[in-house]
């Protein structure tokens, strides 16, 4: 039997049998189906409507030594097939979109990991409760996209990342096993198993679900926009807020360029920008304000009207706009301590660029570091390159690949990205000769 | 042969202070001692006493029986730099002999007891301060340096950790990453792993890697917490912030445990932030009335019977003790009856930290919040009584088991849906045959620990054991009922290890699989988590 065909017939045993596990109807090897999924180029693709009925897939796929590849909204690029022979099954997770608790005794909600940020969003709002302040840009990807892939974008100083404001998770493994991680404030028994699976995309199993902590709606938001005669005193001034314990819900600084972009021409120069939304009870959301006016004028700053500040906020808060706004982007994290080193050599590189192609802006912010951005493609992401500055999100840990081999020894998860990165190994020498 | 394995882990024998000759011990010895330096490598009697078991209160029981060297290990070693870890390490990997990392051996679980022997691996001279980044709050440091020198150079640079358990004074920086610990101002700064950016490993094959944060996965995340059993961890990036010395407190009394609990609740759900939030329950706050004695912290029952029997002649104490813990759960029956006359309900202290003009608007906030809850205002004494004696009576527990008694303390979580029915099922669990105070402290938005301070007496060390465990046994069968977690910060080591497949249930293989992955032959801390 030549390679093809029995690749097909291996393709249609599984299909049966996933068929059996899910229903006819939520299992297909239809082309219309199958070009959806792009660049993962699937045999067929799967609907699982619950954390079992993955852990079943998992398992029947490594019987047939198939790779799975698993997709959510697929608002970011799948990884690409490690071998291209085998039978590939895109598992799909638009069914499992529910709620599953909402408790807001605790401010706790559980949900599957097929539903889309927007909708949780939705949900939560009617209960006056809200997962953070996220920009809405993430709104279409699933809450098992974000978690498995989080995107740098997914943290405020309010809330921290999106992954720690998770309690607990529940996954299907490749052994047909479905685990779930117990749900207690700040985890404290043992390691935080649930790290192993937050960022590792699917590598060790399928995030089928979340507790995550909620928020009540604040009783006020304030958006604050301060003006600044460079970048520097705008990120002092960022900084100084922080270092006051004060956790906006956004935190932003805009360089000349990108200020443009996002707030128009007022009629003024705009050279930096610094944006605190601040949020909370009203009294503390008040005193935070003062505290922030007090430090802007300190470093030289001034305060820009409040409807421009409104109007941002207002721009931010529509999914439309935003997702225009949204570019691709190249980003760095940096510290403070060589922030303005490297702002310099920058700027050196970029010489008189203006435009898009000198576009910089910095997010999130907290009292140990930075995020340094443009937009990709840019002359400003090319000089970041040329710099050497590590890009965000590519950092990956040591002893992946010796993790994987124990959890995963089939290969059945479809690998993210070189695994076969060599681990980061600091030391090694025998110092016993 | 102290290196062999043992079946029950949990209640240790007591072996023979004289080690035992083995080619093994032997060879690494050599090897060691060229690595090292004879003087920092010990198989002495001395040694091997001092190090033969941790503060886990369960040992004292021994102690008090004449058995000091409740588990020697076989060596001792003084590792001074990352490369001589690795090192020692390899050396105990070649001759298969146990690595159990030591911090200060302030830990109360057992974690840091050589139970099957081997080296125990001191981490204390590795103390010093590497790098102090302050435009980033951002410090380098060995893993063994003590809490409170640590604190101190901080303080200097005007900052601070944020990290002040009770043990400040005897517990490192490395023992509270693996043992995942939690200070008394946690609902402001957050816990241990909320400080960490990025730490150093040793693995169990000697490889030393680094494990940031900022990876995808969180491998550090697998490291903190995991207590010696997946790699020793030997230096720290950590998140400080500037140091802040303004601060108010405020007390309040609550006639139930459950409007306190609502208060703590509402303050946290408003994205308050106070610094101390602490709740005594009834009986906790009756012990705790003001007398010319000394005043409790973390439990006032060690404080108040301390006070109470303070003078008395050893003898007599012991008798006094004795008598009325072994019949405990009369006693708890008794003062439960009593309870609604003698109550002065809960004592709550609320404090808060940091800028002046934020701190009062934040405090202001919240003792609305706690008189809406039905709150009593007690103004700032208890509260600044509290805070003058903080450390203070963590250290009163052995001269409670010289007196006769058997104490310890159970510190458990929850989310607050289920706050109220923990307290209930392990304060009826315990109380049987115990005398139980509580505390509400470290709350969260979501959910708050309890802590628990039970007492007994049995006759003889025998069934002072047996008795021991049985309390631990239902209490932690009563956490897991209901759902909660077995350990807030404590960590697990050996007195929890029989409770971490309730806790975790399969995911328990996970962590089993991380400890094949990172240490395949066993060597880091064998039979400590229940793996
Ligand atoms: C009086 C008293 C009060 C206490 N109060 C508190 C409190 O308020 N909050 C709190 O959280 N805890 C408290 N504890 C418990 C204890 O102090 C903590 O568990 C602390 O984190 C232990 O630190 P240590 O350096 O003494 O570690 P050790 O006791 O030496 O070790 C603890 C565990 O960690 C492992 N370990 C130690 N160092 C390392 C390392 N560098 N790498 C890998 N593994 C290592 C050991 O093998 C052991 O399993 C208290 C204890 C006492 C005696």
């Amino acid at each position: 039997m030549s390679d093809a065909s029995e690749h097909a017939r291996q393709a249609e045993a599984l299909s049966r049998q996933l068929a059996e596990i899910v229903g006819a109807a939520h299992v297909s090897g239809v082309n219309a189906d199958l070009q959806t999924f792009g660049s993962l180029e699937p045999d067929m693709v799967v609907w699982p409507a619950a954390a079992p009925e993955v852990a079943r897939i998992l398992d029947t796929c490594r019987a047939y030594d198939a790779a799975v590849g698993v997709t959510g909204a697929r608002t970011r690029r799948a990884a690409d097939w490690d071998r291209p022979a085998r039978v590939r099954v895109a598992l799909n997770t638009r069914r499992m979109t529910n709620i599953l608790d909402l408790d807001e005794s605790a401010l706790t909600v559980q949900a599957q990991c097929g539903i889309r940020l927007r909708n949780l969003e939705l949900a939560l709002q009617r209960s006056e409760l809200t997962l953070g302040f996220y920009p809405v840009q993430l709104h279409e990807s699933t809450l098992g996209g974000l978690l498995a892939e989080p995107p740098p974008t997914a943290y405020t100083p309010m809330t921290g990342r999106m992954i720690d404001s998770v309690l607990g998770v529940s996954v299907a493994r490749v052994d047909g096993s479905v685990i779930h991680t117990r749900v207690a404030p700040r985890r404290a028994t043992g390691p935080d198993l649930a790290r192993l699976y937050l960022g590792a995309g699917a590598d060790f199993g399928v995030i089928t679900g979340a507790v995550l902590r909620v928020m009540r709606a604040p009783e006020l938001v304030l958006p604050l926009l301060t003006l600044h005669r460079e970048l520097g005193t705008a990120v002092e001034s960022a900084r100084q807020l922080l270092a006051l314990g004060v956790r906006p819900a956004r935190l932003r600084v805009l360089e000349a360029n990108q200020a443009r972009r996002e707030l128009g021409e007022p009629g003024y120069a705009l050279p930096a920008v610094c944006i605190a939304v601040l949020a909370g009870p009203g009294a503390l959301v008040d005193a935070q304000g003062r505290a922030f006016s007090e430090i802007t004028a300190n470093l030289g700053g001034s305060e820009l009207p409040q409807k421009l500040a409104d109007t941002w906020w207002a721009q931010q808060r529509e999914p439309e706009r935003e997702a225009t706004m949204a570019r691709p982007a190249r980003g760095a994290a940096l510290r403070y301590s060589s922030f303005a080193a490297v702002l310099a050599q920058l700027r050196d590189k970029l010489g008189d660029a203006s435009g898009e192609d000198a576009e910089l802006w910095i997010d999130a912010m907290s009292l140990h570091g930075l995020e340094l951005w443009a937009p990709r493609g840019s002359a400003a992401a090319e000089a970041m390159d040329a710099m050497g500055l590590a890009s965000i999100g590519r950092e990956r840990p040591p002893l992946l690949q010796a993790l994987r081999e124990v959890v995963d020894n089939t290969g059945t998860m479809l690998e993210r990205g070189p695994l076969s990165e060599p681990p980061r190994i600091v030391g090694d020498a025998d110092v016993t000769r | 042969m102290t290196t062999a394995p043992r079946d029950t882990e949990a209640t240790p024998a007591a072996p023979s202070i004289a080690a035992p000759p083995d080619r093994r011990l032997t060879e690494a010895i050599a090897e060691l001692e060229q690595l090292l330096g004879a003087a920092r490598v010990s198989q002495g009697d001395a040694d091997r006493l001092t190090y033969s078991r941790d503060m886990w209160p369960r040992t004292l029981l021994a102690v008090r029986d004449g058995v000091p060297a409740v588990a020697p290990p076989d060596l001792v070693v003084w590792p001074a730099s990352t490369s001589e870890v690795s090192a020692v390490v390899r050396i105990a990997r070649r001759h298969r002999l146990p690595i159990v990392p030591y911090g200060a051996g302030s830990g109360v679980c057992g974690g840091a007891m050589a139970t099957r022997g081997g080296i125990i691996v001191d981490l204390k001279r590795m103390d010093r301060v590497l790098e102090v980044v302050t435009a980033d709050h951002l410090v380098h440091a060995e893993c063994g340096i003590i809490g409170q020198l640590f604190e101190e150079q901080l303080n200097r640079r005007g900052m601070t950790l944020g990290h002040f358990p009770s043990s400040i004074y005897c517990s490192t920086l490395g023992g509270w990453l693996a043992a995942r610990s939690a200070g008394q101002l946690s609902s402001l700064y957050g816990k241990i792993e909320d400080m960490v950016e990025r730490i150093e490993v040793v693995l169990g094959d000697g490889r030393v890697v680094e494990l940031s944060r900022d990876q995808m996965p969180d491998l550090g995340a697998l490291m903190v917490g995991s207590e010696g059993t997946l790699g020793v961890i030997t230096r720290a990036w950590m998140r400080v912030r500037p140091l802040r010395d303004f601060r108010i407190f405020r007390a309040y009394r609550f006639p139930r445990v459950a409007a306190g609990c609502e208060a703590m609740r509402r303050i946290m759900q408003r994205e308050l932030r106070p610094a101390v939030t602490r709740l005594y329950d009834e009986m906790d706050t009756l012990m705790a009335r003001p007398s010319k004695h000394d005043r409790p912290d973390e439990s006032s029952l060690l404080g108040g019977a301390g006070a109470l029997l303070g003078g008395v002649d050893a003898d007599v104490q012991r008798s006094v003790v004795r008598a009325a813990l072994s019949r405990a759960g009369m006693l708890s029956k008794v003062a439960e009856s009593l309870l609604p006359r003698i109550s002065s309900g809960c004592l709550m202290v609320l404090g808060f930290e940091g800028d002046r003009a934020l701190t009062e608007v934040e405090a202001a906030l919240a003792h609305a919040e706690a008189l809406a809850a039905g709150g009593e205002d007690l103004g700032q004494g208890p509260g600044l009584h509290w805070w003058d004696r903080r450390y203070a009576v963590s250290y009163k527990m052995s001269p409670m088991f010289a007196a006769g008694a058997l104490v310890d303390t159970m510190e458990i979580a929850t989310t607050w849906d289920r706050l109220l029915e923990l307290y209930d099922e392990v304060r009826k669990a315990l109380s049987r045959d115990a005398v139980v105070l509580a505390h509400f402290s470290h709350a969260y938005a979501e959910g708050c620990s309890i802590y628990f301070t039970f007492a007994a007496a049995a006759k003889d060390r025998a069934s002072s054991e047996a008795l021991y465990d049985e309390l631990w046994r239902r209490g932690l069968d009563a956490t897991t009922r209901v759902g909660a977690t077995i350990s807030h910060h404590h960590g697990v080591g050996l007195s929890k290890a029989a409770f971490m497949s309730r806790e975790h249930g399969e995911a328990l293989s996970v962590y089993r699989q991380a400890k094949h992955a990172l240490d395949p032959d066993g060597v880091l801390n064998p039979g400590k988590m229940g793996l």
